[in-house]
């Protein structure tokens, strides 16, 4: 499974990492992800947007940043 | 409308929404209308009629303003102080009236278009009579027509008949002629008398012609014996011509040379034949242009200065000497000219000799401006060429000796042995321009990117970041740094075969946690794999990918031990086929990354330093890295200070 999720600050202030949805195709999980990162532009809760794969229950890898196109001058 | 039916019920008022012509007929109130004298929701009443009605209201308000402005005009002229003011105000009303009009000229040309469907369908009616009009006058056309061409068709048939009268009269006649002919008779006349013809018997009698005189007609022949011509004829006048002949002639009648003896003899039948001595001069010294063929020389030829020996004869004039002699071509400055090519053509082996030391040199005619060079050639394909620059030499070199000093073969295999190693060094950050951590990836380089650039063969890339962190204070538990290295794909990224896996999970000296498994293939294959590339079992992009979580050489199997994922349907099997994507079959200028978490270590106005090293890819393309970081909690301040990236570029041998 390819897994898109997000990093964001926690109550605690506390950076986590959240899974936003799980796609049986990389090519769906990249245009997921993109969609994630368009509509995360006015959220500044949400840190990163990041894809990966699941290799069992418990463990995600993730290895791939996309880009929340912020203007940030 | 409102003003004209605002007293009637709203589905009595012609034009409103809930309007039927039956709703009128059967509620309307049959009232009189004070302001347009029109009876609202009369049953006669439509909504052109109430459009046309309203319309005509408009127009009597309006001329009923205009008429108040002139009288409001009058009397301010009479009241000249408030003159001013009655005539804005006669102004004012009469463009109230203006509006009035229009509105009502509006109103009626809304009635005028629900007239207008009435018309076109008149309009139409009309057109399709004045359509049938045509069409009748069109018949009738073509009646008259037809009627005209009948007309003259009888005409001509008259005259036809006429034609075919006068051709059988014709006929006739003809017949007649051809009969009489037929069966003319023939017969001949007395000489001298007339022809004639007896139509009652059809004899055709034509005269005898006079009796003519016989001819008289010679014939000749020549007698060669004697010379003479004789005629005869019928009528024995015969004659014959005397002996015609003339008189015999003197000359010669031939001529021969003995060579033998160099005499020519000349013969003749009148007696003048006569033989020449021998006419062979001594043998000397031949003077002048000697035109000869085939000549035979027994001493030398010699040519004055500034003459020359030509040939201009055959295709290939050539000088042939005895072929167990050497031949010389000899002289102090000795020049072969050839203006087109000059060619050595031998059977065998062509030497070039140069006596004793001197050189054999091809060098620049002082008189021709072209530059010379010499090339040699082997089976007709250039192998040394002389150049403006050096020389240039076509395949290998075989050598014996050295190059400046250089056993040029040792040095080549001494560096076959020495992989391509390069180490570059970039300074990120100035030491005293310190940059503050948040809980966002912030890039600790002050330039955006780190840039390795391209090698000319693959290498094994590793990228050494050392920086320092100052913790300026501390106030959670979860106190730690975020380190993440970012690599952007190239474009020339290639997939490599691993070869065949084998499952060495029965081999002592593994271990393994849940969801894992050893696995090797032939070779050492540990300088292509990373933290940043995934294998997979098809080689091509979207296949389930794996992670290479461990790796070990065996230099005594010679192979390649990888732990990967052991799960339903991410796992390798003994015969499976595994490749290797430096860049996990991510797309060019993906980001791909990978995090490194740090404890943190409080020392008062002390500074942590930290050392991190990666190894990005096996490849020869330019690589960009950023290198961020960030805390983990924001409750926490630390800085960054100098950053250093170094960037080894190793060859695998």
């Amino acid at each position: 499974m390819v897994v898109v999720g997000y990093t964001r600050l926690n109550s605690e202030n506390i950076a986590e990492i959240v899974v936003h949805q799980e796609y049986d195709s990389k090519q769906e999980a990249i245009e997921g992800a993109e969609a994630l990162a368009l509509a995360s532009i006015n959220d500044e809760t949400i840190l990163d947007v990041i894809r990966g794969t699941r290799y069992n229950d418990t463990e995600i890898v993730y290895n791939v940043v996309h880009e929340i196109p912020r203007d940030n001058s | 409308m409102g003003g004209f039916f605002k007293n009637n019920p709203e589905d009595t008022v012609v034009g409103s929404t809930d309007a039927t012509e039956d709703t009128i007929n059967e509620t309307a109130v049959t009232e009189t209308d004070s302001t347009s004298s029109f009876y609202r929701g009369s049953p006669e009443q439509t909504t052109v009629d109430g459009y046309v009605a309203d319309a005509s209201g408009h127009a009597a308000s309006a001329e009923q303003y205009a008429e108040d402005a002139e009288d409001s005009s009058v009397s301010a002229s009479y009241f000249n102080s408030l003159a001013s003011q009655q005539v804005n105000i006669a102004q004012s009303a009469a463009n109230q009236a203006k509006g009035y009009r229009d509105s009502a000229l509006q109103h009626k040309n809304s009635a005028n278009i629900s007239t207008q469907g009435a018309s076109q369908h008149a309009y139409t009616a009309s057109g399709y009579a004045d359509d049938a009009a045509g069409y009748a006058n069109n018949a009738s056309q073509f009646a008259t027509t037809a009627s005209g061409h009948a007309t003259t068709a009888s005409g001509h048939a008259t005259t036809a008949s006429g034609h075919a009268t006068t051709a059988g009269q014709h006929a006739t006649s003809a017949s007649n002629s051809a009969s009489s002919i037929v069966n003319l008779t023939v017969a001949t006349g007395a000489a001298g008398t007339s022809a004639s013809y007896d139509a009652a018997t059809g004899v055709l009698t034509i005269p005898a012609g006079a009796e003519g005189e016989d001819g008289n007609v010679y014939v000749g022949s020549y007698d060669e014996n004697t010379g003479k011509v004789n005629f005869i004829n019928t009528s024995g006048t015969n004659f014959s011509t005397g002996d015609l002949r003339g008189e015999d002639g003197s000359g010669f009648t031939g001529g021969s040379y003995d060579s033998s003896t160099g005499i020519a003899t000349f013969t003749s039948d009148s007696g003048l034949g006569f033989s020449t001595s021998d006419l062979r001069g001594e043998d000397g010294t031949v003077e002048g242009a000697a035109m000869l063929t085939g000549a035979d020389f027994t001493g030398d030829i010699s040519v004055p200065a500034g003459n020359s020996i030509s040939t201009d004869g055959g295709t290939t004039p050539t000088l042939n000497t005895s072929a167990s002699n050497v031949t010389k071509l000899k002289g102090a400055n000795l020049t072969l000219h050839a203006t087109s090519s000059f060619h050595v053509n031998t059977p065998n082996t062509a030497t070039i000799d140069v006596d004793d030391s001197n050189v054999f040199t091809a060098n620049r005619d002082q008189g021709n401006a072209q530059k010379a060079q010499v090339l040699l050639k082997y089976d007709d394909n250039e192998k040394f060429r002389t150049t403006d620059s050096g020389i240039d030499v076509t395949d290998n070199i075989t050598l014996s000796g050295t190059v400046d000093g250089r056993d040029v073969a040792a040095d080549g295999a001494r560096l076959d042995t020495m992989p391509y190693h390069r180490v570059r060094y970039d300074k990120c950050r100035h030491t005293d321009l310190y940059l503050t951590l948040t809980s966002t990836h912030q890039n600790i380089s002050q330039a955006p990117n780190i840039i390795s650039p391209a090698t000319p063969v693959k290498c094994a890339r590793y990228i050494d970041i050392q920086t320092e962190v100052e913790w300026r204070y501390v106030s959670t538990a979860t106190n730690d740094l975020v380190f993440r290295l970012e690599v952007v794909v190239p474009i020339s990224a290639t997939v490599t075969n691993l070869g065949s896996a084998t499952n060495a999970s029965n081999y002592t000296g593994f271990s393994s946690n849940n969801y894992e498994n050893w696995f090797w293939v032939s070779g050492d294959k540990t300088h292509l794999l990373t933290e940043f590339g995934r294998m997979n079992k098809t080689g091509v992009s979207n296949a389930t990918e794996l992670i290479a979580r461990a790796w070990y050489y065996d230099p005594a199997l010679q192979r390649t031990y990888i732990l990967t994922e052991s799960n339903p349907g991410i796992s390798v099997s003994t015969g499976d086929t595994v490749y290797w994507h430096p860049y996990a079959w991510e797309a060019a200028g993906t980001t791909l990354y990978v995090e490194e978490y740090m404890d943190e270590r409080y020392v008062s106005n002390g500074r942590q330093n930290i050392t991190l090293k990666f190894k990005t890819a096996y490849d020869d393309s330019k690589i960009v890295y950023r290198a961020l970081m960030r805390e983990v909690s924001s409750g926490d301040s630390a800085v960054i200070y100098k950053v250093k990236a170094t960037l080894t570029d190793v060859e695998e041998v």
